[in-house]
């Protein structure tokens, strides 16, 4: 006889997606690793998500309400506060999860010694110009928690987590404060206590196209860049290179909405970090022609970064 | 009572991925349907592994003989008690609402509607292309005979069949090794309209060394195609026939047969001296095997993806 399958609980917040929470929560159900109990955290929504949570009859899944819509990470933690199982995995109302997503995660991380805590997975993201693949080992090699975001961010999404329960209650849970980065964040403070692996293979589907806002999320960022600098601040400061692209980033997002002064203050504290950063006097320079202009810049960077990776793919 | 949709899932010696492929089928929101797993002669122990999965609606058959993705799949059709048929493969993975789209798809529409069939996602391990391309400038719906002449967009995992298609223009062809399912489109596209759930339904997942296995397959089957429907479909249409010989020659090409190769590429020219590409083509086999098998690649997974965007990416939600 074997032992039982060790129990996933799967949280889920959704806020206002009723037309893809069916398919996200479809894909969690349809998982081959069985023992699993998907926990939907209702963030006040306002839309048919009720009527879509009463149409699936699984045992297995259950839902809880927030009375107030407090964000993502709040009502992960209330999904983690209900959550029985020994390890938590995440999933977001607009992702799909492919069938063998928490099968092939739990069979990593049962196969690596016990100071592993998190096991994180590659993805395809579409998007409106078409399919990618996030992931592979050289991408994971590059993010280094304590660094601070660099890299693809969506590298660390929670979809893509399998975790163990205990580091969680080690380290605390997702900081509420957060809109945006709070995986990121959760997984800088996880990196102090455990081990993180990764699998390669992409293991769920993140659609840009039907979810996702990419304004909303830059106004998320810039609130996220202030309270993480507050609170991890110190682990950059000794790296000037770190503290100024930083610094940069929150520059130029700012910039980018229009917060012309506080954005070109943010880029002056990057230059004086370090004085010969180039991109930070052009993004100064440039601020001075308004945000549609810099908009406007930063789509041509994106678009052009993105050529050069396919070029650099098949070369 | 009968199912209303049979899925054929033909299978040889890859009992490390049937199990994802045969739980994708049984996880279908849509219900009401029969599993005939075709067993085309496995060694790997498929059949243990296809007893250890207790579903009533999944059958197993067994060939004595090994013959091929295609003779696999007419074996399942004959089987088969479902007024619609799909087809799934065992590398390959569909997500939840495939079979619920199309089945309603198909049957709101009117008979000239003989299949419907969805968009895919394809992982070589390395790069993700969805077929058809999202920046398709050609028909990929209704009337798709000719762009089905020049292409191969429709593949078999997304296929949803009325059961009379098969008696109207027949089985799949045994003979091919490679490309059957191409050679069929191609003769129901002539007779049928084909309708497309645009959304992205299933998963493709190519081992990495499939297509350099497969090459030599591919070549023979090119070559059967064109020996087969050169007087019946192409003769109006040289530039079909001409692009079906650029690409045998470039696969010639690949293959490592750079004369060959050459001189198909040089037949097409002969068939259709006004396509551009042809000469670069041809040109290009004067740069040597390296550097035509990656602009080939690349020109094939991406050409300008981001300027000519017809076809917007989605997955339909429910």
């Amino acid at each position: 006889m074997q032992p039982a399958p060790a129990l996933v609980s799967v949280i889920l917040p959704a806020h206002n997606r009723a037309h893809l929470l069916g398919r996200a929560i479809q894909s969690v159900l349809a998982q081959t690793w069985r023992a699993l109990e998907l926990i939907v955290v209702d963030d006040a929504s306002t839309d048919a998500t009720p009527e879509v949570l009463a149409s699936f009859s699984d045992p297995r899944l259950r839902t809880l309400r927030q009375a107030r819509n407090g964000g993502a990470a709040a009502a992960r933690n209330a999904g983690i506060a209900a959550a029985r199982g020994e390890f938590l995995a995440f999933q977001d109302d607009d992702d799909i999860w492919l069938i063998e997503k928490l099968e092939r995660q739990m069979r990593a991380l049962l196969a690596e010694p016990d100071d592993v805590g998190l096991c994180l997975s590659g993805h395809f993201r579409l998007e409106a110009q078409g399919p990618c693949y996030v992931g592979g080992s050289r991408a994971f090699a590059n993010i280094e928690f304590t660094r601070g975001v660099v890299g693809d961010f969506s590298l660390v999404a929670t979809p893509g987590w399998l975790l163990r329960r205990r580091f969680l209650e080690a380290v605390g849970p997702f900081d509420e404060r957060l809109r945006v980065w709070d995986d990121w964040e959760l997984a800088l403070r996880l990196s102090r206590v455990c081990r993180i692996v990764h699998l390669p293979e992409p293991l769920y589907i993140q659609d840009r196209i039907q979810g996702g806002d990419l304004v909303k999320s830059d106004r998320g960022h810039i609130n996220d860049l202030k309270v993480v600098m507050e609170k991890h601040g110190a682990l950059w400061q000794a790296s000037p290179r770190i503290h100024s692209m930083h610094c940069l980033t929150l520059g130029r997002k700012l910039c980018m909405l229009g917060a012309g002064s506080e954005g070109r203050q943010s880029l002056r504290r990057a230059i004086a970090a370090q004085p010969f950063n180039g991109r930070a006097w052009l993004i100064l320079l440039a601020s001075f022609t308004g945000s549609a202009v810099l908009r406007r810049l930063n789509a041509l960077a994106r678009r052009a970064r993105q050529l050069f990776e396919l070029f650099r793919m098949h070369a | 009572m009968t199912a209303r949709v049979s899925v054929i899932l033909p299978t040889y010696n890859r009992a490390a991925t049937l199990g994802r492929a045969i739980h994708s089928v049984l996880g279908q929101t849509f219900t009401d349907f029969e599993l005939l797993v075709v067993d085309d002669a496995s060694i790997d122990g498929t059949a243990e592994l296809v007893a250890g999965i207790s579903d009533p609606r999944l059958r197993y058959l067994r060939r004595a003989v090994r013959g091929g993705a295609g003779a696999a799949r007419n074996t399942g059709i004959a089987a088969a008690q479902g007024s619609l048929i799909a087809f799934q493969d065992s590398d390959d993975e569909w997500l939840a609402y495939k079979l619920e789209q199309q089945v309603q798809l198909l049957e709101a529409s009117p008979p000239e509607v003989g299949m419907v069939y969805c968009r895919a996602l394809r992982w070589d391990g390395r790069t993700t292309t969805c077929i058809p391309s999202p920046w398709a400038g050609y028909a990929i719906s209704g009337e798709i005979h000719q762009a089905t002449l020049r292409r191969n967009f429709v593949s078999t995992q997304t296929w949803l069949v009325r059961r009379e298609c098969f008696d109207a223009i027949g089985l799949l062809d045994e003979n091919l090794q490679a490309l059957e399912d191409w050679e069929w489109m191609i003769r129901c596209s002539q007779r049928y309209q084909v309708g497309l759930v645009d959304a992205l339904l299933v998963m493709v997942h190519e081992s990495g060394d499939s297509l350099s296995r497969n090459l030599g397959a591919y070549i023979q089957a090119t070559e059967e195609i064109i020996r087969k429907h050169r007087n019946t479909l192409f003769p109006e249409h040289s530039f079909n026939l001409a692009n079906l010989h650029f690409l045998l020659g470039a696969r010639h090409h690949i293959h490592g047969n750079a004369l060959l190769g050459r001189q198909t590429l040089a037949k097409a020219l002969g068939i259709y001296p006004w396509a551009l590409r042809f000469y670069l083509g041809w040109l290009l086999t004067l740069c040597g095997d390296r550097a035509f098998r990656r602009v080939w690649e690349f020109a094939r997974t991406s050409v300008l993806r981001d300027f000519s965007l017809r076809h917007p990416l989605r997955i339909k939600a429910e």
